[in-house]
């Protein structure tokens, strides 16, 4: 186990010598250009995330700080009375509840459906593989205002309006193809022999797919339940379609509601679009490695 | 686990793995195979069934008179849906060529080495992962008209009174939304660019520069070309988002003023959730399916011209 640990630790200390060797002297000439880049590279970054910023410091301003011109750069002094007032609406904590058990459910739908069918179309004989992947690959495509109207006809006669597994399943036409072509190349990526090894000791399609598959495919079923929690957490047509009391709104059906009724309370308005953003803020950072990954191979392998 | 004497044993156990295997297989895909068939295909079914037929709000659940054609010359001649498939290719040409520009800019900056770069360049994902309603909700305020940050900046720089109504005046509203797409569309490809921008041999860069090649043209004459699949693929992953994109236009403006940024998207919501014609709607959504499965096709094509 050490050795196997240590040996790409040894490999990477090796290349990053001899890149210490043959580019030392440039490297070290081309220092003070390198500090510049990173400070325009911050710079830009910056100004590209300042509606992030804004949305941010205009929740912690006062209506009279943020309707001033010219408009302040910083909320100083600091006023929590939108927040105050955001926080002390009684639906919010229920709009960010519904949100969490539609995201979770989602990413949790999503998994059990796409895990499985990842390993059958990677390591299993199957029949028409190609069909179920030009499928998945299609219905990628499908806009969600395109899916809206059929299910609010199926859901309607199947008592599914307004519920949990209505919204997770409406979701879900967007995270489960979306998800097993996220999953097919990772999954793909572990040895068949682990596979083939397994079933000559005996074990069944399950028992490879419980003990052999799943822990080793354990980052691309993170990156999975990130994707299908970001998806659904962001999700607003099947939320103000799907539903008909603001009792099963998400967070993003509430604010949307709010942007409506109340045009020019912007500190009020930018905390609640703060805490719509907030869980997904948390999870992107926790999880960048493999929000990064996965979007970087989405398109590069097949 | 019995203890194997002989190969022969072994090659049979592997034949009949194999034979069951097929059967298993089918288990593990099954529960997709149906929730493709039931949640994407019923509906295509449905909507292609709706668009040949008369249904309002009163013969949803039954479906209405079956009226043929009727509602796709209805659309067709409707000059409010040629102006939503005018906007619409506004929206998403100018869209995609700002994307993947400002993208692979981004991507080739951060491809430098100094410190932190990777870390910056993954940070502009946050604008991606920011649900839309939010962004929608925030853009709104940047380009609102008395206090605005947008204006206050033009106005101060002298190229605007600072006082334009981005939101509420037909000439601006569909560049504004625009711009507001464009911005959340912009980290998915520094993303997607940069990683196919490691792939690149540093050797070949070097090469060139010893060559006496300056940055600006390696980026053209070596970085352009040697991207062209990942351009490819990514210009057609651009109209898929961008002709999905619904809800930036519906939090910001709901298709208006007065239609200036109806897209098809926004125009079908409508005919279905504004105006209860679920055949014209229905109709629409053919339409837009049509053109998605020309965009599929392409797709399949790049890709599998990528992998030969």
């Amino acid at each position: 186990m050490t050795s196997t640990l240590a040996r790409p630790a040894v490999a990477e200390n090796l290349r990053t010598n001899e890149r210490f060797r043959s580019k030392g002297k440039t490297a070290r000439k081309q220092e003070p250009r390198r500090w510049l880049l990173t400070l325009i590279g911050l710079l830009l970054l910056l100004i590209f995330l300042f509606p992030i910023y804004w949305m941010i410091a205009t929740s912690f301003k006062s209506e009279a700080q943020a309707f001033s011109s010219p408009p302040r750069l910083f909320p100083w002094p600091i006023d929590l009375t939108a927040w105050h007032t955001a926080l002390s609406d009684p639906s919010l904590g229920r709009y960010l509840v519904n949100s969490l058990i539609l995201g979770f459910g989602t990413a949790i739908f999503t998994l059990a459906l796409a895990a499985p069918a990842a390993y059958a179309l990677t390591h299993l004989k199957v029949a028409a593989k190609g069909v179920v992947l030009a499928v998945s690959l299609t219905s990628l495509m499908f806009p969600a205002v395109m899916l809206v109207m059929p299910l609010y006809q199926v859901f309607a006669q199947t008592h599914l309006l307004n519920s949990y597994l209505g919204l997770i399943l409406a979701n879900s036409t967007l995270t489960v193809p979306f998800s097993l072509l996220l999953m097919r190349p990772l999954i793909s990526a572990i040895p068949h022999e682990l596979v083939e090894a397994a079933q000559l000791d005996g074990a069944s399609m399950w028992g490879v797919f419980w003990r052999i598959i799943l822990p080793l495919a354990r980052p691309a079923l993170a990156t999975t339940a990130v994707f299908a929690f970001l998806m659904s957490w962001g999700d607003l047509v099947f939320a103000i379609s799907l539903t008909s009391s603001n009792t099963m709104w998400p967070i993003t059906a509430g604010l949307w509601n709010a942007i409506g009724q109340n045009v020019t309370n912007w500190p009020q308005l930018t905390a609640m679009a703060t805490i719509a953003l907030l869980p997904t803020a948390v999870v992107f950072l926790l999880a960048q490695r493999f929000v990064v990954s996965g979007l970087a191979s989405s398109g590069l392998k097949d | 686990m019995t203890p194997i004497t002989s190969a022969a044993p072994i090659r049979a156990n592997v034949r009949r793995l194999r034979r069951h295997g097929r059967l298993t297989g089918i288990l593990f895909l099954a529960p997709v195979v149906l929730f493709l068939v039931g949640a994407l295909g019923y509906p295509i079914f449905v909507n292609v069934r709706f668009s040949f037929t008369s249904t309002t709000a009163g013969t949803l659940l039954s479906g209405g008179p079956w009226v043929g054609l009727a509602n796709y010359t209805a659309v067709f001649t409707d000059p409010k849906f040629l102006e939503s498939a005018g906007n619409t290719v506004v929206f998403t040409v100018m869209s995609i060529v700002f994307q993947l520009g400002l993208g692979l800019l981004l991507a080739a900056f951060y491809n430098q080495r100094f410190p932190g770069a990777t870390r910056m360049s993954s940070l502009y994902l946050l604008a991606w992962a920011a649900p839309v309603v939010a962004t929608g909700a925030v853009f709104r305020w940047l380009y609102d008209r008395q206090y605005g940050v947008i204006n206050w900046l033009l106005g101060m720089l002298h190229l605007t009174d600072g006082h334009t109504a981005w939101l509420s005046d037909t000439q601006f509203a569909l560049g504004a939304v625009t711009v507001a797409n464009i911005w959340t569309g912009v980290p998915f490809y520094v993303t997607f660019f940069l990683a196919a921008l490691k792939n690149i041999p540093e050797q070949v860069h070097e090469a060139a520069s010893m060559d006496g090649a300056g940055a600006i043209r390696r980026f053209v004459s070596i970085t352009v070309p040697m991207l062209r699949p990942p351009l490819l693929i990514g210009g057609v992953f651009g109209i898929i988002f961008t002709l999905k994109a619904f809800d930036m236009i519906w939090i910001m403006t709901r298709g208006g003023p007065l239609g200036s940024t109806e897209t098809l998207s926004t125009y079908g919501y409508n005919q279905f959730f504004t105006f209860f014609q679920f055949g014209a709607g229905a109709a629409v959504m053919n339409v837009l399916l049509v053109v998605m499965i020309i965009v599929a096709a392409i797709y399949l094509r790049v890709s599998r011209g990528e992998e030969s």
